[in-house]
């Protein structure tokens, strides 16, 4: 007999059920009856699975890695934190051009985006930012480090107006330093609002005049107060890609002797957050923010969520009954992961002794959350690409809607059956499981390394790690269960 | 040539609109794979300008109907392909334009309003989702611009919309909900218990069911409403009464493969009759794990997912022109279910704008040609089975402005849907509940 069929959900049960005894009865339906076709989707498939054993053996993991880091030996995270493998050198100038090139790209897709198809799954522009960027470029910066420096849109062209307008002259203002990162705070929150709130981020024409309008303010903001100041504290996709780089391998650093060149150097993953500043108070609430707020998109589709606000999940009302909620569910996840993190980080130094470095543990383990921003990218948004990336192949064979075929592949269906096929979606989740549980790994050992380095000794370093360890244990639990329960999809 | 018994003919031989616009040879042109050429099409056919027919397909591209949505869109060109092929409407070719309405409604009403006064478009096609056609209904009425919805709610008929919304491409779920209770009665029983989600979808279904199969002599013994919430089922099972002959239901959602399965644990192989909506698992392959248990049990079907030996030309037709195989499964990707069930809806609904276009004269849009298309669709009484109309004969009330149709039912056998029934028209009529043609164009 099927195992499926034998397995009696218990955890799961308890987890996925949210609040039983919810009444949608009082809920005043405006609407007149209608199929709403609420369909079996993937998660459907999902929750025939042993998700709760998932969940139990993904904590476990979380928790196993913690207790080997505890004993392993000094001398391996002194090693980790000071190998690499030189590799070669680059000019950086090179990102004068790479960064025009972009720009040049941009502005093509800001054009077809306001020119081009209605449809979002045909536009190119939606389907590069969104797909290509948001999602593809993002997790290369996992991997490669911050190509963002390289790719942004506003390094080249300033640079070059710079040259044109023949100088060296300084901004004409300065960015105060007690602003730290809040800009970069305030722009990343409106993204992200704009991604999850808006009623349609997807239109062409109005991602078009988001974009554009950001790319101009920014522009803007560069040119008053200085490249540097600007993309390291107020672009926010800057700050991002630059701390969430610092989990990847490969890294670029300074040549001796050189302004220009800089040589990629391989390292262990996450050795170089150590070789980074503190981040303020205004840092630790940004990188907060970028991973609640990939976990609060799926939490605010959670039938828990919307039952908990009498929002029928089989009939969802779409983006515009739901801007209320989905707006409380981004701050209530931030806040309460801010709460949690700073709560724990405090309760370890007080058990390691070390009560007054507040700030600086603060400031040194937030970037530790780096991995799991990465790891909760790739399981959030996996599914997504895996459908989308078809539709962006088809738009790069006919980018203008015109009915060419530059890359042959007339007759090419979309395809969306991996996630109705049983074998599929177990792989799929496998996948996403992986990541999370991989994430938190990374983000327990880079906590361990910046803990060394705070404490001084193994042992101090250690007890200061429980609270956080036992944090990331239940982020682990949590991220496992918005991927496992029902969600309006 | 006799085209109508070879269809592929008529697009594999290069019906270009030039070859279509030659008068009387335009409408055999046009017949080809249809079964009656409009008496309009030659009227008026060679006056018109060749600027397209402005479709605005209002499509769920994003939000929760995009799974659907894509289904949609497949079917939708494939039947304007096969149309311009044929020579377009009174000679115009169709330019469909998308626009997303993310499956919401207020962005439904912005969508419509967009098509209306910038894409200035002739009429608006396609919206699945009930809440999104709710929500944008009002909109085209104020805006006198034509809407076609392909949802299957019970919204047109109601007379909640108004006279500018039309749904002749897709029965209503009242009528395919009452033509199953006489075969469900005297085939599977007549003491039904029924279980349902707990909102506006599940309580139409309730309601109609309850009172048609009364009206069969028979009797709805439980009514087990699920909160829409719900993802475990077994503690409902209980409420189940013993002497139930026939179980009734109709989950959607993420957690329908959970309740079969839940059903399979708590019934074993000694179970009632079990009778289902394929809305539940639209799309969903029934060999799927977790379906075992629904072997041997009946779903209604609009249109019968496999190929049935019986099968007319025109439903051969209509699957390898959407390209679709035999077990209703994307030609290309033989796990890509279709949504088959309903999507024939939308290739009719054009094939029906087509018709009264070319009836009416329609030209331009103008609120007048607007109000002669509407009279037009509003004129018509029924839609012979064709290729046009795939699905089978369909009798359309211009007062109610909803079409009727057959309806099927089919047994699970093998992870196959078997059909053993198929309902008259007559079965799924009611009384009218509404005659738009009253109010004011």
């Amino acid at each position: 007999m099927d195992r499926v069929i034998l397995f009696k959900p218990t955890l799961s049960r308890l987890v996925r059920r949210g609040p039983a005894a919810l009444s949608l009865a009082a809920v005043p339906l405006a609407l007149s009856a209608g199929p709403a076709w609420a369909h079996a989707s993937d998660r459907g498939l999902i929750m025939l699975l042993p998700t709760d054993r998932y969940l139990v053996g993904g904590a476990i993991a979380v928790a196993v890695s913690f207790g080997l880091l505890a004993l392993s030996p000094d001398r391996l995270f002194r090693w980790a934190a000071t190998a690499r493998l030189r590799l070669f050198t680059i000019d950086d100038r090179w990102r004068v051009v790479t960064s025009i090139a972009a720009f040049a790209l941009f502005l093509g897709l800001i054009a077809t985006g306001l020119l081009g198809s209605r449809d979002p799954l045909s536009n190119p522009l939606t389907l590069t930012i969104w797909t290509l960027w948001w999602v593809g470029i993002t997790l290369l910066h996992g991997l490669f480090g911050n190509l963002w420096a390289w790719i942004n849109p506003w390094t080249g062209p300033y640079r070059l107006l710079r040259r044109l307008a023949g100088g060296d002259a300084q901004p004409p203002l300065t960015l105060p330093v007690r602003l730290g990162y809040w800009p970069a705070v305030l722009a990343f929150a409106g993204f992200a609002w704009f991604e999850q709130v808006d009623i349609a981020p997807d239109d062409p024409e109005r991602l078009a005049i988001a974009a554009g309008t950001y790319w101009a303010i920014t522009f803007l903001g560069i040119l008053l107060f200085g490249e540097k100041a600007w993309l390291s504290r107020a672009e926010c996709f800057s700050v991002f890609y630059r701390i969430i780089s610092r989990v990847a391998p490969l890294s670029a650093e300074p040549v001796a002797g050189s302004e220009t060149r800089r040589r990629l150097v391989l390292r262990p993953p996450g050795a170089a957050v150590l070789g980074a500043p503190p981040l303020p108070i205004s840092g630790l609430f940004f990188l907060m923010l970028t991973l609640s707020s990939v976990s609060s998109e799926d939490f605010n589709r959670t039938f828990f969520w919307l039952g908990l606000h009498g929002v029928n999940p089989l009939e969802y009302p779409g983006r515009s009954g739901t801007m209320v909620i989905n707006s409380i569910g981004i701050v209530l996840v931030w806040a309460a992961l801010i709460a949690v993190f700073a709560g724990a980080v405090a309760l370890g130094n007080r058990m390691a002794g070390r009560g007054a470095g507040l700030p600086e543990s603060l400031g040194r383990l937030a970037m530790t959350i780096a991995p799991i921003s990465l790891a909760f990218h790739l399981a959030h948004y996996l599914t997504a690409v895996m459908v989308n990336a078809q539709y962006a192949l088809l738009a790069a064979s006919d980018p203008f809607g015109r009915g060419s075929d530059l890359l042959g592949l007339s007759g090419f269906q979309v395809t969306t059956s991996f996630l109705m096929n049983y074998e599929s979606v177990e792989t799929i989740w496998n996948l996403q499981a992986a990541a999370i549980v991989g994430g938190h790994v990374l983000a327990v050992y880079m906590a361990h390394l910046v803990a060394l380095r705070l404490h001084g000794d193994a042992r101090a370093a250690t007890v200061s790690q429980v609270p956080l360890a036992v944090v990331m244990v239940l982020y682990t639990l949590f991220g496992l269960w918005l991927l496992a329960t029902p969600i309006a999809a | 040539m006799d085209e109508r018994k070879t269809p592929n003919t008529a697009t594999t031989n290069g019906l270009t609109r030039r070859t279509a616009l030659k008068g009387l040879g335009a409408a055999a042109g046009a017949a080809a794979i249809g079964t009656q050429a409009a008496p309009g099409f030659v009227r008026y056919a060679q006056a018109q300008s060749s600027e397209p027919i402005k479709i605005g397909f209002q499509a769920h591209r994003t939000g929760i109907g995009a799974a659907y949505g894509r289904w949609y869109e497949r079917t939708t060109e494939a039947a304007v392909r096969l149309i311009n092929e044929a020579g377009g409407i009174n000679g115009r070719p169709i330019e469909l334009i998308v626009e997303d309405d993310g499956t919401d409604p207020r962005r439904g009403a912005e969508v419509v309003e967009r098509f209306a006064t910038q894409h200035r478009v002739d009429v608006v096609f396609g919206t699945l989702f009930s809440h999104v056609v709710m929500g944008s209904a009002p909109r085209a009425g104020e805006l006198k611009m034509p809407y076609f919805c392909v949802s299957e709610g019970h919204h047109v008929a109601s007379g909640v919309l108004n006279r500018y919304i039309f749904q002749p491409g897709i029965t209503d779920v009242k009528s395919q909900v009452i033509s199953m209770a006489p075969w469900v009665a005297e085939n599977l029983g007549k003491k039904v218990t029924m279980i349902f989600p707990d909102y506006a979808f599940g309580h139409d279904h309730r309601d109609f069911f309850s009172e048609a199969i009364a009206a069969q002599g028979g009797e709805a013994l439980e009514l087990i409403a699920i909160p829409p919430t719900e993802s475990s089922f077994t503690r409902y099972f209980p409420r189940i009464p013993s002497e139930t002959e026939v179980i009734y239901h109709v989950m959607v959602g993420p957690g329908v493969l959970t309740f079969v399965s839940e059903m399979g644990q708590f019934y074993g192989a000694n179970r009632p009759q079990i009778f289902g909506f394929i809305d539940s698992l639209e799309a969903v392959d029934l060999a799927s794990p977790g379906l075992e248990f629904l072997e041997g049990t009946y779903f209604w079907e609009g249109f019968p997912r496999y190929a049935m030996p019986e099968a007319t030309e025109y439903d051969t037709f209509f699957r390898e022109q959407v390209g679709v195989n035999a077990d209703g499964a994307s030609i290309d990707d033989p796990q890509d279910i279709s949504t088959y069930s309903h999507m024939f809806g939308c290739w009719e609904t054009l094939y029906i704008i087509k018709q009264a276009m070319e009836a009416s004269g329609y030209s331009s849009a103008t609120d007048a040609d607007k109000a002669g298309l509407i009279e037009a669709v509003e004129a018509m009484t029924e839609f012979p089975e064709g290729f046009e109309h795939p699905q089978g004969r369909k009798t359309f009330d211009g007062k109610t402005h909803q079409c009727f149709g057959h309806q099927y039912i089919s047994v699970v056998e093998d992870s196959r849907l078997n059909v053993v029934h198929k309902t008259s028209i007559e079965d799924g009529l009611y009384e009218p509940e509404v005659d738009y043609t009253t109010q004011p164009l």
